[in-house]
């Protein structure tokens, strides 16, 4: 009796545990600093400011400082600028990265970036100390345009990601530091990245500071 | 016998992992190359940080450093979007529906939020979908008409 009790009490939590956990935490804040540099056209972008996102609303804001006072509401693809109360203007979104990344710091899960439930399977490992480099090859389909994929896990925490693609070129790699464990999830105060694109590259920081999660 | 079964399992284990072609040092390399490029960006945030100074006041007081920083004078939405990232893995919709068919269109749906950036990323899988299709198709009779010329 107590067997089955102990199985059905094992399976109640293996099947709400991962649901009650993503809907533990909701919200988002911090104050933010951006930082862009394109190499095509050598221009460069500075954003400096406070961020909210909700993720039950799937809503984000952002009240900018620098390089001008405006305030952003970004809800259903569509980014709404403010100046004070007044519309500025409403714009389309085609894709809206933070909100992966808002998103995958509120719903930690795993430090593999999701490769292994995309069916990606580690090829080789080097570990040293708490340090752990792993090679990932793709799934067959992938491997028309992607050759491997390689990350750094250092004390169970995603510290960085390069994708390779099959020209042995490395189109995209983001490192992930200064962790901070905030009400119990670790989320990076700084984000680093570099995508290689045809015409031109972009390197790109993000960081936080004062974060709070609820 | 088990022994057997259990050394070759090991021995597998073991070619199939061979060494990784980077290491910890490499990474934090290429991670100081990125730092490199934004050392002016980093500056000027710095400068913004201790002085409080609005764009045109820094570019007043620092026109050379927003000169060779082409440092652009109103935010843009790029800052916030970058190489379809919203899309799974960062792989852009198209490529999905090309290597996957419709099961590239369906991880495209599964994975990302309801809105309209889902429904231009799977659009763009169903178009992925199709060339894939009709290159094959293309590919296909081309074969099969080149095969039956040889016959004639």
């Amino acid at each position: 009796m107590y067997v089955l009790k102990s199985t059905i009490f094992l399976l109640i939590l293996l099947v709400f545990a991962p649901a009650s956990y993503s809907q533990k935490h909701h919200l988002f804040k911090a104050d933010f600093v951006i930082k862009e540099k394109r190499t095509g056209t050598e221009k460069s972008s500075l954003m400096m400011g406070k961020v909210s996102y909700d993720n039950l609303l799937s809503k984000s804001e952002y009240d900018l400082f620098f390089p001008k006072k405006e305030r952003w509401v970004i809800q259903d693809s569509f980014l709404t600028k403010y100046e004070g109360d007044s519309i500025v203007s409403k714009s389309k979104l085609q894709q809206v990265n933070d909100y992966i990344m808002f998103k995958n710091i509120l719903e930690y899960k795993d430090n593999d970036f999701g490769l292994t439930s995309a069916g990606f399977h580690i090829t080789a490992v080097e570990e040293t100390d708490e340090e752990l480099i792993m090679e990932w090859e793709p799934p067959a389909n992938f491997q028309t345009f992607l050759m491997k994929v390689v990350t750094h896990v250092r004390d169970n925490l995603l510290m960085g990601i390069i994708f390779i693609d099959t020209e042995d070129k490395e189109i995209s790699k983001a490192f992930y530091e200064n962790y901070e464990i905030v009400k119990d999830l670790p989320v990076p105060m700084k984000i680093t990245s570099h995508f290689t694109g045809l015409k031109e590259d972009l390197y790109k920081s993000i960081s936080f500071k004062n974060v709070h999660i609820e | 016998m088990k022994k057997l079964y259990l050394l070759v399992f090991v021995l597998g284990c073991c070619f199939s992992l061979s060494a990784t072609t980077t290491n910890p040092g490499k990474m934090k390399a290429k991670k100081e190359v990125i730092e490199q490029e934004l050392a002016d960006l980093n500056q000027i945030e710095k400068i913004i940080a201790e002085e409080g100074l609005t764009y045109e006041q820094l570019a007043a007081k620092y026109p050379e450093l927003v000169a060779k920083t082409n440092l652009s004078a109103a935010a843009s939405e790029d800052g916030i979007m970058e190489n379809a990232s919203g899309t799974p893995l960062g792989i852009g919709g198209f490529w999905w529906g090309f290597c996957l068919g419709w099961v590239g269109m369906l991880i495209v749906y599964l994975t990302m939020d309801e809105g309209a950036a889902r429904k231009q990323q799977v659009m763009n899988a169903l178009w992925g979908c199709l060339i894939a299709y009709a290159l094959f198709f293309i590919i296909y009779v081309g074969i099969v008409g080149a095969s039956l010329a040889s016959l004639y």
